[in-house]
């Protein structure tokens, strides 16, 4: 076999894969396109019509609505108030505040500033735009691009005299430092800082941390969590001091309180003569781990099973000198399946939420010191049936259309990749790396099993019969087409045609279409028809 | 003998080019290193950082001295990968000179391997030295005190690769018989993804792997078209 | 018999839908001196580059030297030369860098002297670069690149296309210098007649992708006619001779071109058509291609010659 044989082994399924690669791309991109154009303007006419919707309340409606909106805060004392905030009317900036009770009797009214209670604050998760730096974040500075990938770097000092820069090393999961000359100076890792690689250890998956500088210096420390631990790097005095292991699990949140200690008016400051320093880390497998300062503890708590499976249940904690706390908020409504896992699902699960009147509960518990749960007080509201029609996504109606287009592979592909792939593809942990998000992206736009679309694809494969019958060199080349082409919809169809596009004659002996790249006529089996002799041609033999 | 002088023939006619290149990327490249060496001599743009504060950690990301360079680099070799496919792909068909090449006592495949070794050998040599030379006036102590990050200096290379892609698919292209409007384009479409997913990566490893999987595809075609005459 | 060099077999090429060349069936036998003659687009040039493996045939196929087109080693090239249509050369070069560049694919068989005595004798200097050149000047550089191998076989497309009658001498002097080399054949495409009249021995006509003509020269100017009969009263409405190719009325006479008829078929059929006198006209080569060419039912484009009666 000559190397050219050999070579349009690899070269022809090259050629099939990179066109249809190229044409699935830019089908998705003009699908794309179309849903999120088609969404802005169907939100436009959604937030229209819930507007209209609104001024049609009648006053028990304004009430439940009222409720609905209102923020729910505990005292100190355990009490319970409703605090509904609303624009004064003509001033965008100025936000007035009324405080009710429990039996909706309005305690207080007025700028939400001056408002006079206290409540109970709460751990809250690193927000990762403006305090968190993500693993995704970490993946996105190390992007190639025509820029250069960036580094994180942790200068020492104040600009003008810096002393030490510590740069993050993802490769070896260090931080190496430098001095005012540049020289190297140390390399800092779980085990802390030292001047030696070799003693240095890496930290472990990266996954977020959060920088704050201290009250007496403006050396930042870092709380650095990684897939099963947290260290707070503090750069100043050089010292890294293992915070939380968890030896069983993943850790999958933390959330803060107090921990930074930053001043008074800076974002996230939390007094710490009332609250103590709290650290609450939720690891997989639904377990709370509360670490504590002043005086330090540490307690983990495993939430009631009869607590899981209800939609919205997030559970928030708080350490004051009085005691820790636990808020739960829930509906009595299941649990919303993974849109992304099964989108029909998930839409009648919307419009079942959107029609049924469901009840919503908050509540205030104490934490004994062995972990259990003490219900100090709740309150319970009924947030009504949504009227009128059920509000879909904005982008459904675009999406089931475009996604008749889509190849029927993505659905048969997914199924077999089956459900611990999509998990990792949609793991938090694995966003920002391209592959999964293009694994992400196909999967938004997979037909679902629609009728329809297999209806186009049977469309397409006939016309494919249709158009490649005559032109056929090989039985299993022309199978392979048809097959093709219903499984990549629009895209194979379209490879179909940029491959394909050989001419076609009428065959002289039998009258019907026949391709040119074969030489016999592939109904009849004549050759290329040759021309006449004509009669007065001067053709002598040599 | 016969592979020598085509690859002779092929670099003296990328040489022009090369020259080009060369001197755009070490002006533009050493102008924007200068400037920026002059303007942050002993540490790049650090904020200040105030005592009691959260500090955002978009603050704490840096980019290396060298991102303008980084800039010009790529554009430069994107630019030279493309002039050189057109230069030894297009402009025969227009010039009518493919007759004269193809008719000669080696066969297609030391034609073809002459130009494109050719097209590596002028990307190599007119951007790598250059390179190497702005990576190391970089890491100089007087020029920026800290050192610059080595990745940086395997990423430059990754971005001479990328022009080598641009290469091929204008090659691609150029080898092609369809019309401008259907599937002409394709080579260079294919050569704009791998260019956009390799330069998209994290890690070094995985656009390594990208372009050479994106390369063979290309030359896969390349190969197979010039070699059955299909063009 | 002697040794065909060039033969091809139901050479077929299509662009598309549109056929270029049409089974074409050609034997070149080794010594000969071949003129490929045919209208534009007739399909010399697709013809020419099947046959020397530049194209793919939609079917038939093609041999040169007893090798296959689609698979000319390097050796059999090396024995074949080639002047491409325009004589397209890399502009960049000068005429030495490409007597370098050529004389590196035929290191056994470049005759230095040749080369350099062609490039004297059409006083080419050697630093001069290709894009400098005129075309004539260009065709001679292409003549001496094609010659300096000494090939057995060579292969001509369209070699004298713009050049003046001067250097048109000049290259059919070099062309006859390598016929008088034993052993030696050559094809070669022209619109100019008279050149194949020249130093051609055999002549190929092709017309709309299909051979028309294959035969010696001498056949194909003793077989094309154009007799002229003149008749006293009306002239016949049917013409029934045997050849006719094509027939033309003016008043009292009627002009007539005959493929194949010999003379005394002539004299028969005037007679019986009642003729008062006959002639044959004298045509060269050109006027007989033209006419053998020419489709049926032809009208002149320009009528200024009646009207000037």
């Amino acid at each position: 076999m000559k190397i050219q044989d050999y070579l349009r082994h690899v070269s022809t399924p090259a050629k099939v894969f990179a066109t249809v690669l190229i044409l699935l791309i830019a089908l998705a991109v003009v699908q794309i396109f179309i849903i999120e154009v088609h969404g802005i303007f169907a939100y436009a006419g959604i937030r229209s019509a819930a507007r209209e919707q609104k001024k049609q309340l009648s006053g028990p409606e304004e009430r439940t609505e009222r409720i609905q909106r209102s923020a729910k805060e505990f005292l100190l004392d355990g009490s319970i108030h409703l605090i509904h905030t609303a624009r004064e009317p003509g001033d965008s900036r100025s936000q007035v505040a009324h405080i009710y009770d429990v039996n909706d009797n309005l305690l207080w009214e007025g700028p939400t500033e001056d408002q006079p209670y206290e409540y109970l604050s709460w751990a809250e998760q690193i927000h990762r735009f403006q305090e968190g730096f993500t693993l995704r974040k970490m993946k996105q500075i190390q992007m190639i691009t025509p820029e250069f990938s960036q580094t994180l770097e942790i200068p020492v000092g104040p600009r003008q005299q810096i002393r030490q820069v510590w740069r993050y090393s993802p490769a070896s999961d260090l931080f190496v430092g430098y001095g005012s000359n540049g020289e190297k100076i140390g390399y800092a890792g779980s085990t802390g800082f030292t001047d030696s690689k070799s003693k240095a250890k890496p930290f472990g998956e990266f996954r977020v941390f959060t920088a704050w500088c201290p009250p007496d210096s403006s050396v930042l420390t870092l709380l650095w969590q990684t897939r099963r631990r947290i260290y707070q790097i503090n750069f100043e005095k050089q010292h890294v001091e293992p915070i939380f292991e968890s030896t069983d699990a993943d850790i999958k949140t933390i959330n803060l309180h107090a921990w930074r200690d930053v001043k008074p008016g800076e974002q996230k400051h939390v007094d710490r003569q009332k609250y103590r320093p709290l650290l609450h880390c939720v690891t997989e497998g639904g377990k709370h781990h509360l670490l504590m300062r002043n005086p330090g503890r540490q307690l983990t708590i495993t939430i009631p099973k009869e607590w899981q499976g209800w939609a919205m249940n997030p559970c928030r904690f708080t350490a004051t000198k009085q005691g820790i706390f636990l808020r739960r908020y829930w509906i009595e409504f299941r649990e919303a399946p993974d849109y992304l896992q099964d989108r029909e699902l998930h839409a009648q699960w919307l419009s079942d939420y959107q029609s049924k009147d469901k009840k919503h509960h908050v509540a205030l518990y104490r934490l004994g010191t062995d972990g259990s749960l003490d219900l100090l007080t709740g309150y319970t509201w009924i947030v009504p049936a949504r009227p009128g029609p059920v509000v879909k996504d904005h982008r459904t109606t675009a999406l089931r259309y475009v996604t008749r287009f889509s190849p029927p592979l993505y659905d048969a592909v997914g199924r077999l990749l089956g459900r611990g792939f999509w998990s990792r593809v949609y793991d938090p942990q694995n966003r920002g790396d391209f592959f999964c998000e293009l694994a992400a992206m196909t999967r938004g736009i997979r037909p679902g099993g629609s009728v329809l679309n297999w209806v186009l694809n049977a469309a397409m494969m006939g016309f494919v019969f249709w158009h490649g019958w005559p032109r056929r060199t090989s039985g299993a080349g022309f199978a392979f087409w048809v097959v093709f082409v219903g499984a990549f919809n629009l895209a194979g169809l379209l490879t179909y045609l940029a491959l394909n596009h050989t001419a076609v004659i009428k065959c002289p002996a039998c009258g019907k279409r026949r391709g040119l790249a074969q030489v016999d006529c592939v109904r009849c089996q004549a050759e290329l028809p040759a021309p006449e002799r004509g009669k007065l041609d001067l053709i002598f033999s040599t | 003998m016969r592979f020598s002088t085509l690859l002779r023939k092929e670099l003296r006619e990328c040489l022009p080019w090369m020259l080009l290149a060369a001197l755009v990327f070490l002006a533009f490249g050493g102008f924007f290193l200068r400037a920026l060496a002059y303007d942050q001599r002993h540490y790049r743009y650090y904020p200040n950082f105030s005592a009691g504060t959260l500090v955002e950690p978009g603050q704490l990301t840096q980019h290396t001295p060298l991102l303008l360079t980084g800039s010009c680099l790529f554009c430069s070799s994107l630019g030279l990968g493309l002039i050189l496919g057109v230069r030894h792909f297009w402009i025969p068909h227009f010039t009518r000179t493919w007759p004269f090449l193809l008719h000669r006592s080696a066969g297609r495949k030391t034609i073809l391997a002459g130009k494109l070794t050719a097209a590596s050998i002028a990307l190599a040599l007119s951007l790598g030295p250059v390179w190497i030379a702005l990576y190391r006036y970089a890491c100089q102590p007087e020029v920026f005190t800290v050192p610059q990050n080595f990745r940086v200096f395997i990423e430059g290379w990754i971005f001479i690769m990328l022009g080598f892609v641009a290469y091929l698919g204008t090659t691609l292209s150029g080898l092609s018989t369809a019309k401008w409007y259907s599937t002409k384009i394709f080579g260079l479409a294919l050569a704009a993804i791998v260019i956009i997913a390799a330069i998209l990566q994290w890690r070094l490893v995985s656009a390594f792997v990208t372009i050479v999987i994106g390369a063979l595809l290309l030359l896969s075609q390349i190969v197979d078209t010039f070699l059955n005459r299909e063009f | 018999m002697s040794e065909i060099v060039l033969e091809t077999e139901a050479l077929t090429k299509y662009y598309g839908s549109t056929l270029a060349v049409d089974h074409f069936d050609l034997k070149i036998p080794r010594g000969c001196i071949c003129g490929f003659v045919g209208r534009n687009g007739a399909g010399k040039t697709t013809a020419i580059k099947l046959m020397l493996g530049l194209l793919n045939p939609t079917a038939g196929s093609s041999r040169l030297l007893g090798c296959d087109s689609s698979a000319l080693t390097p050796a059999i090239r090396q024995r074949i030369g080639y002047v491409t249509e325009g004589h397209r050369l890399f502009r960049w070069m000068t005429i030495g860098g490409l007597e370098k560049f050529q004389r590196s694919f035929f290191p056994k068989q470049w005759d230095d002297k040749f080369f350099a005595d062609m490039i004297e004798y059409f006083d080419l200097p050697k630093k001069k670069k290709i894009k400098h050149l005129s075309n004539g000047q260009r065709a001679q550089v292409s003549l001496a690149l094609a010659l300096a191998p000494n090939p057995e076989l060579l292969i001509m497309d369209d070699p004298t296309l713009g050049l003046d009658a001067a250097i048109r001498r000049q290259f059919l002097e070099g062309m006859i210098e390598l016929i008088m080399r034993q052993g030696r054949t050559v094809l070669f495409s022209s619109h100019i007649l008279g050149d194949v009249e020249r130093v051609s021995d055999r002549i190929v006509v092709i017309d709309r992708g299909v051979l028309r003509a294959n035969c010696s020269l001498e056949q194909f100017q003793k077989a094309i006619k154009k007799v002229i009969l003149s008749f006293a009263d009306s002239v016949p409405d049917e013409v029934n001779i045997d050849g006719l190719l094509h027939c033309k009325r003016i008043e009292k006479q009627l002009e007539l071109t005959l493929v194949g008829t010999d003379d005394e078929k002539i004299s028969e059929w005037a007679k019986s058509a009642g003729a008062e006198n006959y002639h044959i006209v004298k045509m060269n080569l050109e006027d007989q291609f033209i006419e053998f060419t020419a489709p049926a039912n032809h009208r002149r484009l320009f009528q200024w010659e009646e009207s000037q009666k």
